[in-house]
């Protein structure tokens, strides 16, 4: 058996390590049950120092590409036995709400926090510019006076959009916007007060808008 | 129901999907976590890009790992971020940001968290008491390798410590940290 761990089950909770000291300690875990428990403990720690990252909304083509790799099926996929057929007429009679039952859960959470958030701050608002190929993209930005927090509100968004935010001069992702039929929305909490915010689509800047504290 | 963990049932059935690899197993790991883990990762890489690969490959390399995760290590949730924490790091050191931080280590700047308001501020104010009741040095410490993704060398080089002395810091500073977020608010 391999050397019991000492301050490293903290330092690998943190990241601290290099791939090869991380190799050798999983190589460890895997038969002492002793360090098992003490990486735990500084993983759980660690954790809670998550609760003061922002948290972000990854694309649906993150999930989609996780679980085709995984060979997890997609869940229309799941509808095979049943055949294409009986698939297409239940999405018809659904009207595809059925589609929407994991992101209808994601998108209620970040509604009330949306709800909370704006209930309990004082905030400013700007209208967004549109740029040409924005179609009929109309957009706004609800911010929090001290900068913790904003709120980008999309309508005719025509499709997936993309947050991005300017923080002293350096790009921050905020995530993709929750659809919502033609409208989208994302509460964004950036690290410090944005700049800018800006929205696009497959790279092509749809709208931007420069908010001012005052 | 929650335990004092923060846990609740819907957790442990889903570490049990996870650890028998049930066909949807990933799917509900990702729709619950995803969040949570995509703002760990994007608060090392700083990109959008970055972070969901790096997010994809974290996630994919557990879920194809056999026992990668065992339930008397923890939760799993504290499993798959530190998993996160650990990849986005390794891309980072061998990114090409190392000067940008080396900069930021060099110029020695104050580590403020008040600006960050996450998801949950309630048990983000927790957590900052907890860490403001630390000494100093460890806080320090802390939000050096936490927050500003500092190396263990960077560490070393901001407060103008020994290797080791950075090391055994650390570690102090996580098992106290885990004492004082134990301690009820008053």
């Amino acid at each position: 058996m391999s050397a019991h761990l000492d301050d490293d089950a903290e330092l690998y909770a943190l990241g601290l390590l290099e791939p090869e000291s991380r190799a050798r300690i999983d190589a460890h875990l895997a038969t002492c049950d002793a360090c098992l428990r003490l990486v735990g403990e500084a993983e759980e720690t660690a954790l809670q120092l998550a609760a003061l990252l922002p948290v972000a909304t990854p694309s649906p083509q993150s999930r989609a590409r996780l679980l085709a790799a995984a060979g997890e099926p997609a869940p229309v996929r799941r509808l095979a036995w049943a055949g294409a057929l009986a698939a297409a007429l239940l999405l018809i009679a659904l009207g595809g709400a059925w589609l929407q039952i994991g992101p209808a859960r994601e998108r209620r959470h970040a509604s009330e926090l949306a709800v909370a958030t704006l209930v309990h701050s004082h905030f400013l608002h700007e209208a967004m510019e549109t740029r040409a190929g924005a179609g009929g993209l109309a957009a706004k930005v609800v911010y929090a006076r001290d900068g913790s927090w904003f709120y980008v509100l999309v309508d005719r968004a025509g499709g997936e959009i993309d947050v991005d935010a300017t923080i002293a001069g350096r790009r921050w992702l905020a995530g993709a916007a929750l659809r919502e039929g033609d409208t989208a929305t994302l509460l964004a909490r950036p690290p410090a007060r944005a700049d800018s915010v800006e929205l696009s689509r497959d790279g092509n800047v749809l709208a931007s808008v420069r908010l001012r504290y005052r | 129901m929650a335990d004092s963990r923060g846990l609740s049932r819907d957790d442990d059935a889903l570490a049990a999907d996870f650890i028998a690899r049930r066909p949807d197993g990933l799917s509900r790991v990702y729709e619950r976590y995803a969040a949570l883990l995509a703002g760990v990762a994007g608060h090392v890489l700083g990109e959008r890009a970055a972070a969901e690969d790096c997010l994809h490959d974290a996630l994919l390399r557990v879920w194809q790992t056999p026992d990668s995760y065992r339930p008397e290590r923890g939760s799993l949730r504290a499993f798959l971020v530190a998993c996160v924490r650990n990849e986005a790091m390794s891309r980072l050191r061998g990114g090409g940001r190392r000067v940008e931080r080396e900069r930021r280590a060099s110029a020695l700047e104050t580590v403020t968290l008040e600006p960050v308001e996450p998801a949950d501020p309630v048990d983000a104010a927790r957590v900052r008491a907890a860490l403001a009741r630390l000494p100093g040095e460890q806080r320090l410490v802390i939000e050096s390798a936490y927050f500003d993704n500092l190396t263990q060398a960077q560490i070393a080089a901001r407060l103008g410590l020994p290797l080791g002395t950075v090391k055994g810091r650390v570690a102090l500073a996580l098992r106290k940290l885990k004492v004082e977020l134990a301690v009820e608010p008053r």
